[in-house]
């Protein structure tokens, strides 16, 4: 059972606490000023040979040793400046935010007051002595005080570099208030949010968002204000001090002042600033600003200057796939992991015709984003390893965000008297909630949506659609269909597609469209370009851009992209992705090959020897027009001849009706269904049944071409399929192949 | 020893308290704000002293006994979380007081009309009856009124569209595109494609117009009774062009300088450039003044005859606003266009002076003046097109 202390003992508790905190300082001061004598500047060779040793100590990692070598050093030189502020700033870089450092915060608030009565004029203790103000429970509040002081201190010496310091650090401040008061909510209703209820009832946070709180107006716009002001000084001392910079880039960004950011990110840039942070903000704000070119070098150069590890980080994408696709890729070796990584990026890439890859530059917007908001240099923590930072690389930005006061359910531990943060998106309906300490820049995932995360993850791990330009992209029709090429291990596929104009150009005020048709070619590397047209067309136009392409393929798998764009207008994007299988062993049986559909453009030759004699187009898709007449093409190999050397075959054509489409209400569609169940439409019938025999001479031919045409007359609208047997009378074989198609209004 | 310890709780926030209340300085330059902790303070003490007040009458003894005391326990307490809470309101307060503060000059309340548009303004054109907004919804149309009424919208689902320019007669827009310079009536018909190729900026001139694509300028202009198009390398990337009908040539603003471009020798080449401090993002001109707004590097103007005589001298204004978006002349008032910061009303005289700083559009970037005198604004803050009415004289 726990119990719960009368709230007045608990204020006399935090009573004396204070008092203890602010008496203790009190003295420290006191302390330090009754020793002040003149400041002592020269440190002897000793004391010098002491704190070489322990920065090495610190370059090294190893702060136990750095720390006693310091202590050493302030021990036997008491009033060495050096030494006293290395000691004084390393305790104050190992403190942590709770009550439990408090003697280590009460020595380093001793050594730098020392330091600062030693030497007045010397801004490092004053910004040390804020620095560690800010890590003070209760009284950091006070760290704005402190900083503005030691800005002072810095303006009065005349470092400009500390002064830009200082101010960056005040920044900070202002910048961490804005954070954490941008997206508030106030309570409109009489219910305190839930976050049991948002993980088990669904609806509960858009009900919740929707009618128990209402956001803040400008909540924030004060503290971005002063955060921002303090930056521009920062940077007006020290043009090139890149934090503030970085900080002024974040807030402008922030506000959708792409513009300025990037105005003033580009000259350091090409300064050649080492911040990789500096560099992912000036990608963020050319891809906002729509220089999709500029914000892909910009991103290059921000993962170049990363470090090792990092870099290794960032490319991952175990981060984007299921826990259980990232541990096989995790796996896998280094070649491999990068022709995944290749193939993968290319998956994605909404159009490949339009260079930078806007998938991956999505992604890398979204980790310069989780940098901007959630690094924290401090615990050379990056934002993107943070649960607010892994939500938005994998989802984007949340639509909606909601900074809610703390929860009234003590169930719930790690929400009490902390700020909640709920992640929420409308599209999906899926929620995120975090908890972190008010007024401080860390997050973390509430209660268990740690694992409501993952699963999450495994249904959809990555999303891209914030991308306008997905969102725009319209399917072509396709058709392919694969027969034997004329040598061994290799085949002729036939492409057919077609840029659907009406869709394309529905809403464009224009009277000629440009379309750039392309066609990619890749098995698991890279796709390659293999053909790119032009067509020009006038508007309106209802009818289809055709287009037909006869490729002779190896065996293997092969990946096909055929693009079709008009980048003068916005929906005017089309997109067909065919994978396709060419098996390398050829049976030496009976076999035939895929069934093309096509319209005929003038008798055949005699006696087909390949494709071209048939004087066929191929359908661009697998679509009929109602009472249209169709040609079926398709080629038998490996007959066998009889003893004067002709091939006897016998065909079988079927054509079910899978599916009948039906247009009307709901309650219409639904009887019709019912009614194909009980077998009263001609769902599931066939509608035409065909069977012919041919024979003719072989004449040293590898296959016999055979061409039907057909027409289903009345046959409703719906989706068909095809099957077509063929019999070889000689060698008494049989094959069959199949083909689905439709029949609909163009 | 109770008693002793609440003393010292007290006065240990007391102390705390009194490290707050050093008066922040004022930023520099800024206008400085009344500072209101102390009096806040007060107040809160006060308020909690009555609460404390209200307690020690409303209680018996009785009740009291074992409880928090009202004279020596309720009223310190109070009175000083009472003090605490008028000392950060009156933060709160003064800091929020200080954000809105015009760094210079002095504040400005605007009579504004606005329409909401369908997406963020880009670009913006406006002759004596028509007002034309780009975005990516295409161009939106309004009467340029005093209240602005919408009128249509076109070119609808073109993407990438970065300026535009409405012919004489108000009959045809020129639009700026990623993929081609498109020519549209303003009433109904499909756009129709001038030139092919991004374009970044256009303008129309008395008897044509001008396109910028990279460092070229391409001028479709009427010469001898023919239409001749000519363009010209400038050698450096254009971001805006405008036609100065008082000097009947081009003005072409560019990475580091405003160029004129007129015909001499009957072909069209740079007659003048004036160096800026940054790439120009927009040109006005009256009959004085040529203005040019350059983003972070401020505004420069010249004085017109200043440009044909032999020292050329240029006023500046830089700082505020921080970054300068567009600028229109209303009068001999340049009235700039300043983001976040604001709409700027300038003074041109010996030097450019700010005269009043209006805070009322949130994110102002784009900014015109009509035939008849009108200013309107386009405003990203809430995306919308503004008409600005600035008779009011500033406070």
């Amino acid at each position: 059972m726990i119990r719960v202390a009368p709230f007045a003992v608990r204020v006399r508790r935090w009573s004396v606490r204070i008092t203890c905190a602010a008496l203790a300082g009190a003295c420290g001061l006191a302390g330090t000023r009754a020793q002040a004598p003149a400041a002592v500047r020269v440190p002897t060779a000793q004391i010098d040979s002491l704190i070489q040793r322990g920065l090495s100590r610190v370059a090294a990692g190893d702060t136990a040793g750095a720390l006693a070598l310091f202590a050493e050093a302030t021990d036997r030189a008491p009033r060495n400046v050096e030494a006293l502020y290395h000691r004084g700033r390393l305790l104050t870089r190992t403190i942590g935010l709770g009550f439990a450092d408090t003697p280590s915060q009460v020595l380093a608030w001793r050594l730098l007051n020392r330091g600062a009565d030693l030497a007045p004029r010397d801004a490092r203790f004053a910004l040390e002595l804020a620095r560690l103000r800010l890590r003070t429970p209760v009284l950091r509040a006070d760290a704005e005080r402190l900083f503005r002081n030691a800005a002072k201190v810095a303006r009065a010496s005349g470092d400009q570099a500390m002064v830009a310091e200082t101010l960056w650090e005040l920044g900070r401040v202002f910048e961490r208030r804005f954070r954490t008061t941008r997206h508030r909510y106030m309570y409109t209703g009489s219910i305190f949010f839930d976050q049991f209820a948002a993980r088990s009832r669904l609806h509960y946070i858009r009900d919740f968002l929707q009618q128990q709180v209402r956001p803040i107006d400008n909540a924030g716009a004060t503290e971005s204000a002063q955060a921002e002001q303090l930056y521009r000084d920062a940077l007006t001392a020290d043009p090139r001090h890149l934090p503030s910079a970085i900080g002024l880039s974040a807030l402008l960004i922030e506000q959708q002042r792409f513009d300025e950011a990037l105005a003033r990110i580009t000259p350091l840039l090409s300064e050649g600033a080492i911040d990789p942070t500096l560099w992912f903000a000036g990608g963020l704000s050319a891809l906002r600003l729509g220089h999709a070119v500029e914000a892909d070098a910009y991103f290059e150069g921000a993962i170049a200057r990363l470090s090792p590890n990092e870099r290794a980080e960032v490319l991952d994408i175990g981060r984007l796939l299921t826990l259980g696709d990232s541990v096989r890729l995790a796996g896998v070796s280094e070649s491999v992991r990068q022709a995944t990584l290749t193939s993968y990026w290319e998956a994605i890439d909404p159009l490949l015709s339009t260079a930078p890859n806007e998938a991956r530059l999505e992604y890398l917007s979204r980790v310069a984003t989780t940098m901007l908001r959630y690094d924290e240099p401090e615990r050379s923590l990056r934002g993107w390893r943070t649960d607010r930072g892994q939500i938005l690389v994998r989802y984007g930005e949340a639509p909606v965000e909601a900074l809610l006061p703390s929860t009234d359910n003590l169930a719930a531990r790690d929400a009490a008297g902390r700020l909640i943060t709920v992640f929420y998106y409308p599209n999906t309906e899926v929620g995120f909630v975090f908890v972190g300490a008010l007024s401080m820049p860390g997050a973390v995932f509430a209660g268990d949506f740690r694992d409501i995360a993952e699963a999450v993850r495994e249904e959809s791990p990555f999303r891209l659609d914030n991308i306008a330009l997905a969102a725009s992209i319209d399917s072509m029709p396709t058709q392919v269909a694969r027969f034997r090429g004329t040598t061994n291990g290799a085949y002729d596929v036939v492409l057919a597609t077609s840029a659907p104009l009406a869709r394309m150009y529905r809403d464009a005020e224009l009277d000629r469209g440009v379309i750039a048709l392309t066609l990619r070619r890749g098995g698991v590397e890279r796709m390659r370009l293999v053909d790119s047209q032009q067509v020009v067309v006038s508007l309106p136009r209802a009818t289809p851009v055709e287009y037909r392409q006869l490729l002779t393929l190896p065996n293997g798998e092969h990946r096909l992209r055929l693009e079709a764009i008009d980048p003068a207008v916005r929906q005017a994007n089309g997109r067909a992705h065919v994978v396709i299988g060419l098996p390398a062993s050829r049976d030496t049986g009976l076999a035939l090959s895929d069934l093309l559909l096509a319209h005929r453009r003038r008798a055949p030759v005699t006696s087909m020897r390949t494709l071209a004699d048939a004087n066929i187009d191929a359908l661009a898709g697998t679509r009929v027009a109602p009472r249209d007449t169709f040609a079926v093409y398709w080629e038998a190999y490996a007959l066998r001849p009889d003893s004067v050397g002709d091939v006897q075959v016998e065909v079988e054509l079927a054509v079910t009706l899978l599916e009948i489409q039906r247009k009307g209400d709901a309650v219409s569609r639904w009887l019709a269904n019912v009614a194909d169940l009980v077998g009263l439409t001609p769902e599931g019938d066939q509608q035409l049944g065909m069977r012919f025999t041919r024979r003719e001479r072989l004449d040293g031919r590898d296959r016999v071409p055979l061409l039907v045409s057909l027409s289903l007359g009345e046959a409703p609208i719906g989706k068909y399929r095809l099957d077509v047997t063929v019999r070889d009378r000689t060698a008494n074989t049989t094959a069959r192949m199949s083909r689905e198609f439709t029949i609909s209004p163009l | 020893m109770t008693q002793s310890r609440r003393t010292l709780a007290a006065a240990a926030i007391g102390f705390s308290l009194l490290l707050n209340l050093p008066l922040a300085e004022a930023a520099h330059g800024q206008a400085t704000v009344r500072d209101h902790r102390l009096r806040y303070s007060i107040v809160g003490a006060l308020v909690g002293s009555a609460l404390a007040g209200g307690f020690y009458f409303a209680s018996d003894r009785g009740e009291r006994s074992g409880q928090c005391d009202p004279k020596g326990c309720a009223l310190p307490y109070l009175a000083v979380s009472g003090a605490i809470t008028g000392l950060f309101l009156a933060r709160e307060l003064d800091a929020q007081r200080r954000a809105e503060l015009p760094r210079t000059g002095v504040r400005e309340r605007l009579s504004l009309t606005s329409v909401t548009l369908p997406s963020m303004p880009t670009a913006m054109a406006v002759n004596d009856s028509l007002v034309v907004v780009l975005s990516d919804s295409g161009a939106s149309l309004f009467a340029a009124a005093p209240r602005p009424r919408a009128l249509r919208r076109r070119a609808s689902a073109l993407s990438g569209l970065r300026d535009v320019a409405i012919t004489p007669g108000s009959d045809r827009l020129l639009i700026a595109g990623r993929a081609a310079l498109y020519s549209v009536a303003t009433d109904s018909g499909p756009a129709t494609r001038l030139l092919e190729g991004e374009i970044t900026a256009v303008a129309v001139g008395r008897e044509g117009w001008g396109a910028a694509r990279g460092s070229m300028l391409l001028i479709e202009s009427r010469r001898g009774g023919v239409v001749v198009r000519d363009s010209l390398n400038v050698g450096e990337t254009i971001h805006t062009v405008a036609f100065d009908a008082v000097a009947d040539s081009w003005l072409v603003g560019a990475d580091s300088a405003l160029l004129r471009i007129a015909i001499r020798d009957d072909a069209w080449s740079v007659t003048g450039r004036w160096p800026t401090a940054g790439s120009v993002r927009a040109v006005a001109m009256n009959a004085n003044w040529i203005a040019t707004a350059e983003g972070e590097a401020g505004v420069t103007v010249w004085r017109r005859e200043s440009l044909s005589s032999g020292v050329v001298t240029a006023l500046s204004l830089r700082g505020d606003p921080r970054f300068a978006y567009d600028l229109a002349f209303q009068g001999d008032e340049l009235f700039v266009a300043g983001g976040t910061d604001g709409l700027f009303r300038v003074a041109l005289g010996a030097s450019a002076v700010v005269r009043s700083v209006s805070r009322d559009l949130p994110f102002v970037t784009l900014i015109r003046a009509d035939a008849g005198g009108g200013l309107w604004a386009g405003d990203r803050g809430k995306p919308s097109v503004v008409r600005v009415e600035t008779t009011m004289p500033p406070r």
